[in-house]
């Protein structure tokens, strides 16, 4: 639920008016630090040693073998492969999901009758186990599938082909989580005041120019928001490739996130897979750092 | 429902959708040495309950905590089990070499129990003691056999006026004649990607191996290689096959389980497949029979081959906290009424001559391939490394979609190979 | 702008249109759930006898009571401690700049950005040490600390926008900083509460990975890892992993229906700041 988080930094503006003369004591922090230290710290911090080494998994003896791991992943192609994938996911999940997002956005924040029905509607599979819609679209996309069904003569061999593969799993997360988007959208909209509408409306502005001139502005903390959880969430994409998929057919789907599966679990090269875990951190600390920096930069034009 | 994949030593070979299914109770952690109380994790679900139930009735008192998951999910976690020392004391071991729970891998840093001065360890016939044994010790006890081949739907052939062939041409105008009749020949469902070698196996045993029984000592020898070898004749019947018309639209998109509809429901003339597919098939078509052939790959059907080879057996953990109790289930798989019922449920050939087991009557021709020695062990059992497989399997598929060429996919595996363990 | 004009109408059934297109899958996941296995005509088809048997089928072969036992056991109980710690720890971290608190911070935020992979196995072996394999506590530790990360930087980031006047207030009448915590930072922090409860709870209950690791070779199971393995096991009878999948997806769907404004909010939540 990382990919939830960054949002606040959006209201997270340190106000430190004045000095407090009691500062809260330090031992607060103990328990949550000891806990995490526990689960995610040390351990990680283990795992990246185990990346500099050859260990198989399953073997005690375990030879320290430098950066060897890592010149290795710039010849696998499979490996390069996946590094190209997991962009290119994270890309198109973060802009279709974003645009369809808004746009149902826009629809349910209309005076259609339907509104709050749809908004819970559209919204509902956000909250259903990932592995679960996985499973369920897996079948839907087969050859005798559902979706074949009602295409009929169009319908296609969905996940067998590899220039199709890549979308399906694109479509199935943008099914997924597209209400999501849409209700941090619905949020942001509904926090602009009506008088601004009205007052664009009564000067005669066309609803397009209305919108770009005038709710696209008061929209960047929500697209911020939106395109923060979609990147970060499409880089680490696990669950779905891995029940739709499998990565293939062939390496066609396989992410960074499968690769290092396979390689631990199929393979033994837990050595390795760690390697590329510790490539895959590198990328989202990239992407987060970008973003941030995106983020304190809009944040100070707004104040 | 047996998934009897793991029949095949097959890596992960990714079946996707398989993960733990855990029917017994807990496998780990509390049960002391009591030589009451054994604990097991077994790929074989459906026919390892009957095997427990078995073995508890004929020893009162004991109780079996025993887990069922796929393969690749039991791989994974034999692995991490292994190394934390948390393994139960019976679990699947796979033949040879070649994946994450095969025999050499697991025996090498010694987490399993030699067996050798087992009573039937010397019995076991000599190509299967090479896939059981790791520098002279027995570790596997291999219960079961399995064969890949054609395997017909009868009724669906009868229907269809044709004849299943026998030679590689008749093969080929088989193919073109059930395609034409909206049947085709053949179910594939490469979705799965450990389905795509079956019949590259059952091609290769006799395109390869029949021109050169030792083509695997040389590999290993370094005298030969894929790329340039029988194998890419193999490769290019493969793809012969696929062109006339042999098997159903869209392979890459079916998965396992929806070739076997295809093929028990007779949507399909049949299925290239492993002798395990039979009690599948009938599953789903009760009242079907079903015959398997060696799959034709020349015109010269006495120098047909089979792949046929041991499937998993068990291994005893070094550690066990019950060794006692691990080793006497251990002769029970091994004797006569637990092979027996180990293969009657899997439709699987028992490894011991005497264990009178009642074969399906549809692998009479496996049967006779075996005793007359002409069969070939799966091409895989002695490869150094899982990941030749790994990239024969997602090669395949890439081949079946046009992203790579049969030649590049050879050349791979030998890069693969040279790579050694 | 808030007449309904003949342009609404065809917002209406636009919208409509894109909400069949969405609720699709799950109309074909019901049809295929009560629909008979030897009923093999199109998935799109009503079922004409529809059948409660793959219910009952799955439910019992699938071992889902246990199951969503234990999803509610591990997802209450590491949901409680997360939000315990984590709000007793953000105070400090949101109200000191003492060099100590920011590096705490920024320590805790790196965990934003660790891929579990990195250290599932590592954690492993300490879990087997600890004896806690096939435990579901060992799942409760986990999300305990996992979910720290996430739910301090929620807490971190409301409680910087809030006054401190009232806890200024409480100190100088001497109450103690844990008193001032539970009486006067407790209560304010209850819109954020709701979103760090909804947030947390979904990514605790649905994820999949840990628990089929951690409880692996044990009868423990959480829901996802139960739906898994059963269709790693019926792997040839969708109508029977339909029904699983539907009686998974169920208790998630009637908590959702319930609470619908709380966490479509919660989800929002941060917006409204």
């Amino acid at each position: 639920m990382k990919r939830f988080s960054q949002w606040v930094l959006v209201t997270s503006v340190p106000k430190v008016r004045r000095r407090s003369r009691v500062t809260p004591p330090w031992w607060f922090t103990l328990p949550a630090l000891l806990l995490f230290a526990f689960v995610v710290l040390v351990p990680s911090a283990r795992g990246v040693y185990y990346a500099f080494t050859d260990w198989d998994g399953l073997d005690p003896e375990l030879a320290f073998v430098g950066l060897r791991n890592f010149t290795d992943m710039l010849n696998d192609g499979d490996a390069l492969q996946a590094v190209w994938h997991t962009l290119l996911i994270a890309v198109a999940i973060t802009v279709i999901q974003n645009g369809i997002g808004l746009l149902l956005a826009l629809g349910v924040n209309s005076t259609i009758k339907t509104r709050n029905f749809l908004r819970v509607l559209l919204f509902a599979p956000a909250v259903v186990t990932p592995i679960v819609t996985a499973y369920l679209w897996r079948n839907l996309l087969g050859p005798d599938g559902a979706v074949n069904a009602v295409l009929g003569p169009w319908g296609r061999d969905w996940l067998g082909d590899p220039d199709l593969a890549l979308w399906m799993v694109v479509l199935v997360v943008v099914w997924q989580f597209a209400g999501y988007s849409m209700v941090i959208f619905l949020a942001g909209l509904q926090s602009i005041p009506r008088e601004i509408y009205e007052a664009a409306a009564i000067d005669g502005t066309g609803p397009v120019r209305r919108f770009w001139s005038i709710v696209r502005p008061l929209l960047a903390p929500a697209i911020t928001i939106n395109l923060m959880l979609s990147i970060i969430g499409g880089i680490k994409l696990f669950d779905q490739v891995y029940a739709l998929t499998g990565g293939g057919p062939g390496h066609a789907t396989d992410t960074i996130s499968t690769l290092i599966y396979k390689d631990a679990f199929t393979l033994g090269e837990f050595g390795y897979s760690i390697a590329l875990a510790v490539v895959l951190t590198v990328i989202v600390a990239i992407v987060s750092a970008g973003q941030f920096a995106v983020l304190s930069r809009n944040e100070r034009a707004a104040s | 429902m047996t998934i009897m994949k793991k029949s095949i030593p097959v890596g992960l070979a990714a079946v996707l959708l398989t993960a733990a299914c855990s029917s017994g109770t807990n496998a780990n952690s509390d049960s002391g040495g009591d030589n009451k109380t054994l604990t097991l994790a077994s790929v074989d679900q459906g026919s390892i309950e009957d095997v427990v139930k078995a073995f508890e009735a004929a020893n009162p008192g004991v109780k079996v905590n025993f887990t069922t998951s796929g393969a690749d999910q039991y791989q994974a976690q034999i692995r991490t089990q292994l190394s934390s020392g948390t393994a139960p004391d019976v679990m699947t071991v796979w033949p040879g070499n070649g994946n994450p729970g095969a025999t050499y891998v697991l025996a090498k840093p010694g987490y399993l129990l030699d067996l050798s001065d087992q009573p039937w360890a010397a019995k076991l016939p000599d190509s299967f003691k090479s896939v059981a044994q790791y520098d002279g010790k027995t570790y596997n006890a291999l219960f079961g056999l399995n064969g890949i081949g054609a395997v017909y739907n009868d009724d669906a052939l009868a229907k269809s006026g044709l004849k299943a062939p026998t030679t590689w041409s008749q093969l080929l105008t088989f193919c073109r004649d059930a395609a034409a009749k909206g049947t085709p020949a053949y179910a594939l469902g490469i979705q799965d990607n450990w389905v795509t070698q079956l019949v590259l196996y059952g091609l290769a045993a006799t395109v390869v191996f029949g021109q050169d029984r030792d083509f695997n000592t040389k590999l290993a020898g370094g005298q030969a290689t894929f790329a340039g070898s029988a194998w890419t004749q193999a490769m290019a019947k493969y793809q012969d096959m696929s062109k006339a018309g042999c098997f159903q639209e869209n392979p890459l998109g079916t998965s396992y389980e929806a070739s076997q509809t295809l093929a028990a429901t007779g949507r399909t003339l049949g299925i290239v497949q492993g002798n395990w597919i039979i009690s599948l098939l009938k599953g789903k078509n009760p009242s079907g029979k079903f015959t398997m052939t060696a799959l034709p790959a020349t015109d010269d059907p006495a120098t047909f081959l089979m792949p046929a080879a041991a499937g998993a057996g068990y291994g005893v953990n070094a550690k066990a906290k019950n060794k006692e109790l691990a080793l006497e289930f251990i002769t029970f798989v091994m004797s006569p009424a637990g092979m027996k019922l180990f293969n009657e449920k899997q439709g699987s050939l028992p490894t011991l001559p005497d264990a009178g087991t009642t074969v399906d009557p549809g692998l009479t021709e496996l049967t006779t391939f075996v005793r007359e020695n002409r069969t070939v062990p799966f091409m895989d059992q002695l490869w150094p490394n899982a990941k030749v497989q790994q990239t024969m399997l997602s090669g395949l598929q890439e081949v079946f979609s046009n992203q790579a060429t049969a030649d590049a996919v050879l050349k791979d595996m030998d890069a693969e190979y040279k790579k050694g363990e | 702008m808030n007449r309904y004009t003949k342009r609404t109408f065809v917002l209406e059934m636009v919208m409509i249109a894109v909400g069949i297109v969405f609720a699709f899958p799950v109309y074909v996941l019901v049809n295929l759930a009560i629909r008979p296995p030897s009923d093999t005509s199109s998935p799109i088809v009503p079922t004409t006898s529809p059948t409660f048997g793959n219910f009952t089928g799955a439910w019992r072969e699938a071992g889902l009571g246990g199951a969503l036992i234990n999803s509610v056991l591990v997802t209450t109980v590491s949901v409680l401690i997360v939000l315990a710690v984590s709000a007793l720890a953000a105070y400090p971290l949101a109200r000191s700049t003492a060099h100590w608190s920011r590096g705490t911070f920024l320590l805790i935020m790196l965990g934003l950005i660790l891929p579990f992979q990195l250290a599932s196995l590592p954690l492993y072996q300490t879990v087997r040490d600890l004896g806690l394999l096939g435990s579901v506590w060992s799942l409760v530790l986990f999300y305990a600390g996992l979910q720290v990360p996430f739910t301090t930087f929620l807490y971190v980031g409301f409680l910087r926008a809030l006054p401190r006047d009232f806890e200024e207030a409480a100190s100088i009448d001497g109450a103690s900083p844990l008193a001032t915590f539970r009486h006067i930072v407790l209560p304010m922090l209850k819109p954020v509460t709701v979103t760090a409860l909804v947030l947390n709870a979904v990514a605790v209950w649905n994820d999949f990975f840990t628990p089929l690791l951690y409880l692996s070779g044990s009868d423990q199971q959480t829901v996802p890892v139960a739906v898994a393995g059963f269709v790693g096991q019926f792997v040839s009878d969708w109508n029977l992993i339909f029904a699983a999948l539907l009686i998974s997806i169920v208790p998630v769907l009637a908590v959702y229906l319930a609470l619908q404004r709380s966490i479509i909010n919660g989800f929002a939540g941060g917006l409204k700041g």
